[in-house]
């Protein structure tokens, strides 16, 4: 791991914590020797979770919920915890049906707030934290449908777009002040969120293999990672289409 | 899941659908279902985890719940391995208390056939250690059982093959040791009776167990490996050992592939026994716990060495006082039947809980013996059965894949009608079968 991300360094906060990706990385962090602070909306399913890798790897976890639409309670964990935390990894994302969110404000507000607006109050904050203490880094979880709007997902692709471009400017006012910004864009990962798409088994990474793809990238300092890495090719090609030609698309 | 399932002696393949879930599926779904088994690693012999309406799986059951790490109670859920107990608790100095000879084994599994180890006649089987069990009855109820709360239930599911109920979580105490090696005394002996005189002389040691040459005849009758064996103390080691605790190397082979049946036969067994007997260097020595106590783990799916017919494993217990005549009546008709056991392994067992009604040790010697899937080899065993019967003995349900109820019935006959009652009083619907329940008319 980089230097100012070990385990005598400080906890790793998890936002998000209940997707299958951030239960995957909670498992190969604490199996290194992290004490974790685990956060989700809802916490009730990570009890016994948390409980069983803290007994198995030794290491403590502290569970608290965290929806990032809700600033005392986002608050409350920059006050608690702001001294102790050398990493911060954002699992969170919200992607209801595209066709519930049409028409429906109330539901393309969260997309919005959940995936982007609110999260970056506390990327940004997180971020001033680290780089008042002994430095560290912060993971944010986009995706490649933030690389271009497609048709078929282009709330949820918008919400990530943004994501991607604020960590980008993220990464420049800190790069100089001891805090890694990394932008993670997973392509399709079989999870539960996506147990009832039919994604091609080809183009799918598991979860275990981002928190994996997770791991090297903070180790070796990277700035943007695509999991699979084939994802980055595929994504270059899709982002040279010329408009005329992709709005035509059905992808 | 429809699968294909079997016993770890491969005997009997089924196809059964396998529900592979998490608890409060099992909790919420349970009452719908009629005749169901119950599998954890699978690695009975014979068909204990086979049912051909339907099996739960205990696999994705394996949170730790609780650890004191200065009593070392720990308690987990039923899928929990003791091959995950022993790779994170070893390290922090706490061990099985009682081990069988695979880590492959669930907790719920080790309860439900109480296994025994190599300290039978020091401390008792497994479930002594045991002081609570969390069990899901048939109609969807959670009860908890122990000393004190439905004793009779939880005495009966010690040993109870899966047939009081799902067991999803159970609270027992691992023990503390200084380093995770053994010091281990080899001692050979050249007949039965100094076995056995071997292990009366030695009876204080903390571990003991036999290797037996069963193919040996005349005057060499059950002459053995004696294998004896204590916690090492740190005192105990080379200095060169900076951490007593934590494992050096894994590695692990790996039989691919299912060995032409017969391979093991009366001859090749009877090259490797003498080669074997005569290769063991008496004295004493430090190994480390995994192979002393798993000797065979370190092989992935050694069972395929005996070829797709599979093979039995036949274990018995005799009472202390027939024991001598017994086995060596026992050793006599194997000997002359010119059959082959691969691997037969002696042990001594200390007085058990008489509560327990299908609890299988018993003060005095227990023999098991692996044999190949044969016709010779199942007229043979039904030979024996009626020696073990008539020596007062036992035969092991977690081996056993083809006794028939009559003599189970013979053997076992208050001890099974005393599981029938208990049961009774907590479950309405006869839920939880298997195919060894049925095959043994068990009800």
């Amino acid at each position: 791991m980089s230097d100012m991300v070990t385990p005598d360094n400080g906890k790793v906060l998890i936002i998000g914590g209940n997707s299958d990706m951030a239960r995957a990385l909670s498992k190969v962090l604490a199996k290194k020797g992290f004490s974790l602070l685990l956060t989700s909306k809802r916490t009730d399913s990570l009890v016994s979770f948390s409980e069983d890798l803290s007994i198995r790897y030794d290491v403590d976890i502290e569970l608290r919920s965290f929806d990032v639409t809700n600033e005392e309670q986002g608050n409350a964990l920059l006050e608690v915890w702001g001294t102790q935390i050398c990493a911060v990894v954002s699992f969170v994302g919200y992607m209801p049906n595209q066709g519930e969110i049409v028409e429906n404000h109330e539901m393309s507000r969260m997309v919005n707030d959940t995936n982007y607006l609110c999260l970056s109050w506390w990327l940004e904050a997180w971020a001033e934290k680290l780089s008042e203490n002994r430095g560290g880094v912060i993971v944010g979880l986009s995706s490649v449908a933030g690389d271009r709007g497609r048709k078929s997902n282009y709330y949820d692709g918008a919400s990530k777009a943004a994501l991607t471009a604020f960590m980008s400017g993220l990464r420049g006012k800190y790069s100089d002040k001891g805090v890694d910004v990394i932008t993670v864009k997973p392509g399709f990962v079989k999870t539960k969120l996506t147990a009832s798409l039919n994604l091609p088994r080809a183009l799918t990474t598991s979860p275990e293999n981002v928190a994996n793809r997770i791991i090297v990238a903070i180790k070796k300092r990277h700035s943007v990672i695509y999991v699979g890495w084939y994802w980055r090719c595929i994504m270059m090609v899709i982002k040279a289409l010329p408009e005329s030609l992709f709005k035509r698309l059905s992808i | 899941m429809d699968k294909i399932i079997s016993g770890w002696g491969n005997t009997q393949r089924i196809n059964t659908t396998l529900w592979e879930e998490e608890i409060s599926d099992y909790v919420e779904g349970i009452s719908a279902k009629s005749n169901l088994g119950i599998r954890g690693c699978g690695r009975s012999y014979g068909d204990a985890s086979l049912n051909t309406e339907g099996v739960i799986s205990t696999t994705k059951l394996r949170n730790f719940i609780a650890f004191d790490s200065n009593t070392g109670v720990l308690t987990c859920e039923a899928g929990v391995t003791l091959r995950e107990i022993v790779e994170t608790f070893v390290p922090r100095g706490w061990f099985l208390p009682v081990t069988p000879g695979t880590k492959f084994v669930t907790v719920g599994g080790a309860i439900a056939a109480n296994v025994h180890g190599k300290n039978h006649h020091k401390v008792g089987s497994f479930t002594e250690f045991v002081t609570e069990i969390v069990l899901l009855m048939s109609d969807g109820r959670l009860l908890t059982c122990s000393n004190s709360e439905n004793k009779d239930l939880f005495n009966a599911t010690c040993g109870g093959m899966g047939m009081t109920g799902l067991i999803l979580r159970a609270t027992f105490s691992l023990i503390s040791i200084e380093t995770r090696f053994i010091q281990q005394r080899v001692i050979k002996t050249r007949n039965f009776n100094e076995t056995l005189e071997c292990f009366k002389e030695n009876a204080c040691s903390t571990y003991s167990v036999a290797w037996v040459d069963c193919l040996a005849s005349g005057e060499s009758l059950g002459r053995s490996v004696v294998m004896l064996g204590e916690h090492a103390r740190q005192r105990d080691l080379d200095t060169q050992k900076k951490s007593p605790l934590l494992r050096e190397g894994k590695n692990q082979l790996n039989i691919p592939f299912y060995f032409p049946s017969g391979l093991l036969n009366r001859l090749t067994v009877g090259v490797f026994n003498r080669l074997y007997y005569f290769l063991q260097k008496e004295g004493v020595g430090i190994v480390d716990l995994e192979p002393y106590f798993y000797p065979l783990d370190k092989i992935h799916s050694w069972n395929r060495i005996y070829g797709k017919n599979g093979f039995f494993q036949y274990q018995f217990v005799l009472p202390m006082e027939e024991s001598v005549a017994g086995m060596e009546e026992i050793l006599a008709t194997i000997s002359a039947s010119k059959t082959a056991s691969f691997l037969s392994v002696l042990k001594l067992f200390g007085k058990d809980s008489k509560e327990k009604p299908m609890s299988f040790p018993t003060e005095g010697l227990t023999l098991a013996l692996d044999f190949p899937n044969t016709k010779k080899v199942k007229c043979l065993l039904n030979q024996l059965d009626e020696i073990v019967h008539r020596y007062n003995g036992r035969i092991y349900l977690a081996k056993d894949a083809r006794m028939s109820s009559n003599i189970f019935k013979k053997i076992y006959k208050n001890e099974s009608q005393a599981l029938v009652g208990i049961i009774k009083r907590y479950e309405r619907t006869q839920t939880f079968q298997s195919l060894l329940s049925q095959r043994l008319k068990i009800r």
